[in-house]
C-alpha cells in the first residue's frame, strides 16, 4: 500500500515538476527570442539610420555629388591657369621675332587677355596655408604692361630697347611658370591627384609648389611704367609735408578746427600710424557722436575726419552743400577749392572739391567733403589724394585750342561746355585735358580730350541712380 | 499584459534609435551655415522679435539682440510649430516665421549698388560689433587689394577668393547688412581708408593661417590687426 501511494505521489510530483520545467521552457524560449528579435530590430534601425546619414541629402544634391562639383572646378582652374601661362610665354617669345606693329598689337593685346583669365583661375585655386600673392603680381603685371604697351603702338610710339629687354626677361619667367605647372600635370592626369582631398593636406604638393614660386629669387624686372600695377607708384613722397612735427598742442588746436561749431569734449590721442606718411589720430565725443580725426605728422594737414551721423529729410541739396563745403575748406585753409561733383547717399552729401587755378582744374588735388543733408553738417573729410599730389600749380600750355579739340568729339553729342582740366591717369601721372561736357539722346557725358594731342582719353558717362547721380 | 509591454518597449527603442538620426539634416544646418542665434545683431533679429512678438512668443524689446529672452521665445515658437527645438533659426524655421535668410539683393541699377551691397555684407559679417573705423577699414581693405597687383581686380573676386575672408567659408556673408555697414561701405568706396593703404587684417586671437604673422602690421584698430 505504502509503494503505491509512493509512486504515485512520485508520478505526480514529476508530472507536476515536468509541467513547470515545460512552462520555463517555453518562457525561456519566449524570453529569448525576444531578445533576439529586440537586438534585430535596433540593429536594422541603427543600419537604416546610418545608411540615410551617408546618403544624407543636404539641398538637393548629395554629399558625394557636392564633393565631384568641387573637384571639377579646381581642375577646370588648374588646367585655365596651365593653358593661359603657356599662352602668355609663347606669346611673349613671338613678340622677341616680331617686326610690324600690326603684329606687336595684336599680340600684346592676346596677351592682356591670357593675363586677366590666368589672374582668375589662380585665384580661385588659392591655398589657405599659403599665400599666393607674389605669383598673382607678376601674372597681373605681365598683362598690365602688355596693355601699355600697345596703348604706346597706337599712339604711333614704337617699342623701345629697353621694352624689348624687359619683354625677354617676362617671358623667361613665364616659361618657369609654365614648367612648374607642366610637373603638376602628370599627378593630376596620371596619378589621380584630387585637389579637393588634398585641401589643407601638410604635404600637399600644389601648396608646395606654390610655395617654391613665392620663395624662390625670380630675376624679375623692376615695372615702371604708365599703368595701374606700375612698381613707380609711390605715395610717399609730398611736397605738401614739410617742415618739423607739430606739438600735440598745435595738433589739438587742428582738430579743434575741423570740429568748427561742434560741441566737443575731450580730444584723446591715440597711437599712431603709418603707411605713406606718419600720421596721428584722435577720437573726440562731439554732440553729433564720436569723431575719428587723423592728421600727418608733418605740418598737422588734416588727413581724414568722419562723424558716424544720419540725415533724414534732404534740407541742403547738391548747390548748398557744394557752398558748405568749399567754405568749410577755405576756412581750413585749403585755398581755391571748388566743388566738381557731388553723390547723395541717404542724403547724406559726398561733395567732391577739387584745385583751381587759371581757368583750370586740377583733379589729382581732390578732397572730399560730407555733408549732413538733413542739417548742413560738415560729417567727414577725405584729403589723401590731395595731400600726395597737391604742389605749386599754374596752367601750362595746351598744343592745341578748345576749338581743335571740339572737332574730335563725337558729333552726336550735344556740347554744353568746356574748360581745361588736368586729370589723372592710370599709372600715377597726369595729363592736361579740355574737359568737354555734353550730352546725346539725354545721357550725360564728360569727354576728355588730350590738350596735346587731342585723342579722346577719357569717358565718364554720368548715370541716374537711386544713389544719385553717379559717374562711370 | 507582459507581452504587449515587451512589444511596446521594443517599438520605443526603434523609433528612437531612428530619431537620432533625423535632427542631423533638420534645418538645413549641414547645408547652409546662414542662421541668426543666440548672439547675433542686426536687421534680421529685429524682424524676428517683432513677428515673435506679434504672435505673443515674446515679450522682451524689439532691440535686434538675440539674447535669452528672445532665445526662449524662438525655442517656444519651435516647440508649438513642430520644429527642433534649439533656439536657433535656420532655414526651416525661418520658413515658419516667414522670413528670408538670405539676403535679397535691394533694387540695384548698374554695378555700383551690387558692388556697394556687397561689400556691406563682407563688413558686416567680419567686422559688426567693431569700431566704425574698423568697418570701414576692413572695407578699404577690400578695395585696395582690387586695386593691387597681387590680389583679384574685382571686389566680388576679392570677396569671393578662396580662404580669404573667414564670413564666406562660414556662410555669414549672407546676412542682411545693418544701416552702419552700408554706411561704411559708402564711405569706403568713396575714398575713405583708416589703413592708409593695407592689404590685411587678421583677429591676432583667432588668426589660423601661419604666414599671416609675417605681414608687417601697420596700426590696429578694434581686434583686428592690419598689415601691409
Amino acid at each position: 500500500m505504502n509503494n503505491y501511494t509512493d509512486n504515485n505521489n512520485y508520478n505526480i510530483e514529476s508530472a507536476i515538476s515536468s509541467e513547470e520545467t515545460k512552462e520555463r521552457r517555453a518562457a525561456k524560449r519566449w524570453k529569448t527570442a525576444l531578445i533576439i528579435l529586440s537586438v534585430l530590430f535596433v540593429l536594422t534601425a541603427l543600419g537604416l539610420g546610418l545608411a540615410w546619414v551617408v546618403t544624407s541629402r543636404a539641398g538637393n544634391a548629395t554629399a558625394e555629388e557636392y564633393r565631384i562639383a568641387m573637384e571639377g572646378m579646381y581642375q577646370k582652374s588648374y588646367y585655365e591657369l596651365s593653358y593661359n601661362v603657356g599662352n602668355m610665354a609663347n606669346s611673349l617669345n613671338k613678340l622677341s621675332v616680331s617686326n610690324t606693329e600690326y603684329m606687336q598689337k595684336e599680340v600684346l593685346s592676346n596677351i592682356s587677355a591670357y593675363s586677366a583669365s590666368a589672374a582668375t583661375s589662380l585665384s580661385s585655386l588659392a591655398q589657405d596655408q599659403v599665400d599666393s600673392s607674389k605669383t598673382m603680381k607678376y601674372i597681373n603685371q605681365v598683362g598690365d604692361y602688355c596693355k601699355f604697351l600697345e596703348s604706346k603702338l597706337n599712339k604711333d610710339e614704337p617699342l623701345s630697347e629697353e621694352d624689348r629687354d624687359n619683354l625677354d626677361a617676362l617671358s623667361i619667367v613665364m616659361y618657369d611658370l609654365r614648367d612648374a605647372l607642366s610637373e603638376m600635370q602628370t599627378e593630376v592626369q596620371n596619378n589621380g591627384y584630387s585637389f579637393v582631398e588634398n585641401l589643407g593636406a601638410d604635404d600637399d604638393i600644389f601648396t608646395g609648389m606654390v610655395e617654391k614660386w613665392e620663395t624662390e629669387t625670380i630675376s624679375y624686372p623692376s615695372m615702371i611704367y604708365d599703368g595701374p600695377f606700375s612698381d613707380g607708384l609711390d605715395k610717399g613722397e609730398t611736397s605738401l609735408l614739410n617742415g618739423g612735427d607739430i606739438t600735440d598742442e598745435e595738433g589739438e588746436a587742428i582738430v579743434r578746427s575741423l570740429l568748427e561749431g561742434r560741441e566737443i569734449g575731450d580730444i584723446k590721442q591715440s597711437e599712431g600710424s603709418k603707411t605713406y606718411f606718419e600720421c596721428i589720430d584722435y577720437t573726440v565725443e562731439t554732440d553729433l557722436g564720436t569723431a575719428y580725426v587723423t592728421l600727418a605728422r608733418q605740418g598737422g594737414v588734416p588727413v581724414s575726419l568722419k562723424i558716424t551721423d544720419y540725415a533724414g529729410v534732404l534740407n541742403f541739396d547738391s548747390a548748398r552743400s557744394e557752398k558748405i563745403a568749399e567754405d568749410y575748406l577755405a576756412a581750413l585753409g585749403f585755398d581755391n577749392m571748388k566743388a566738381v561733383w557731388v553723390s547723395n547717399y541717404n542724403n547724406i552729401m559726398y561733395v567732391n572739391c577739387a584745385y583751381h587755378n587759371d581757368g583750370v582744374i586740377f583733379y589729382p588735388d581732390l578732397i572730399k567733403v560730407q555733408v549732413n543733408g538733413e542739417s548742413g553738417d560738415v560729417i567727414g573729410l577725405e584729403s589723401l589724394t590731395y595731400i600726395c599730389n597737391h604742389r605749386d600749380r599754374s596752367a601750362a600750355n595746351a598744343e592745341i585750342a578748345a576749338e581743335a579739340a571740339l572737332n574730335n568729339v563725337s558729333m552726336d553729342l550735344q556740347v554744353v561746355s568746356v574748360r581745361q582740366a588736368v586729370v589723372p591717369t592710370n599709372g600715377g601721372s597726369e595729363t592736361l585735358t579740355y574737359e568737354v561736357y555734353g550730352v546725346k539722346d539725354r545721357d550725360k557725358y564728360f569727354i576728355y580730350i588730350d590738350a596735346d594731342s587731342g585723342y579722346e582719353i577719357k569717358i565718364m558717362h554720368v548715370i541716374d541712380s537711386e544713389q544719385g547721380l553717379l559717374l562711370q | 499584459m507582459k507581452k504587449a509591454a515587451i512589444i511596446i518597449t521594443m517599438l520605443v527603442i526603434v523609433t528612437v534609435s531612428v530619431l537620432v538620426f533625423l535632427p542631423l539634416g533638420a534645418d538645413g544646418d549641414i547645408a547652409s551655415a546662414a542662421v541668426i542665434k543666440q548672439g547675433s545683431t542686426g536687421t534680421l533679429v529685429t524682424t524676428i522679435q517683432t513677428k515673435l512678438k506679434r504672435w505673443g512668443y515674446y515679450t522682451g524689446s524689439v532691440d535686434g539682440i538675440f539674447g535669452s529672452i528672445t532665445l526662449k521665445a524662438v525655442k517656444y515658437f519651435q516647440s508649438v510649430n513642430g520644429l527642433v527645438v534649439d533656439g536657433i533659426v535656420g532655414s526651416k524655421t525661418a520658413e515658419a516665421m516667414g522670413i528670408n535668410l538670405a539676403s535679397s539683393t535691394s533694387s540695384s541699377s548698374g554695378s555700383t549698388s551690387t558692388d556697394l551691397y556687397l561689400l556691406a555684407k563682407c563688413i558686416y559679417a567680419e567686422a559688426r560689433g567693431e569700431p566704425y573705423t574698423g568697418q570701414v577699414a576692413v572695407g578699404a581693405v577690400v578695395l585696395n587689394r582690387v586695386e593691387s597687383s597681387q590680389f583679384p581686380n574685382t571686389i566680388s573676386g576679392v570677396i569671393y577668393q578662396p580662404y580669404a575672408f573667414t564670413c564666406v567659408s562660414d556662410g555669414q556673408i549672407n546676412l542682411t547688412p545693418d544701416a552702419t555697414a552700408k554706411n561704411a561701405a559708402q564711405d569706403a568706396l568713396n575714398g575713405w581708408d583708416p589703413t592708409n593703404g593695407c592689404l590685411y587684417y587678421y583677429n591676432p586671437s583667432t588668426a589660423t593661417s601661419s604666414w599671416i604673422w609675417s605681414k608687417t602690421i601697420m596700426l590696429s584698430i578694434g581686434s583686428h590687426n592690419f598689415a601691409l
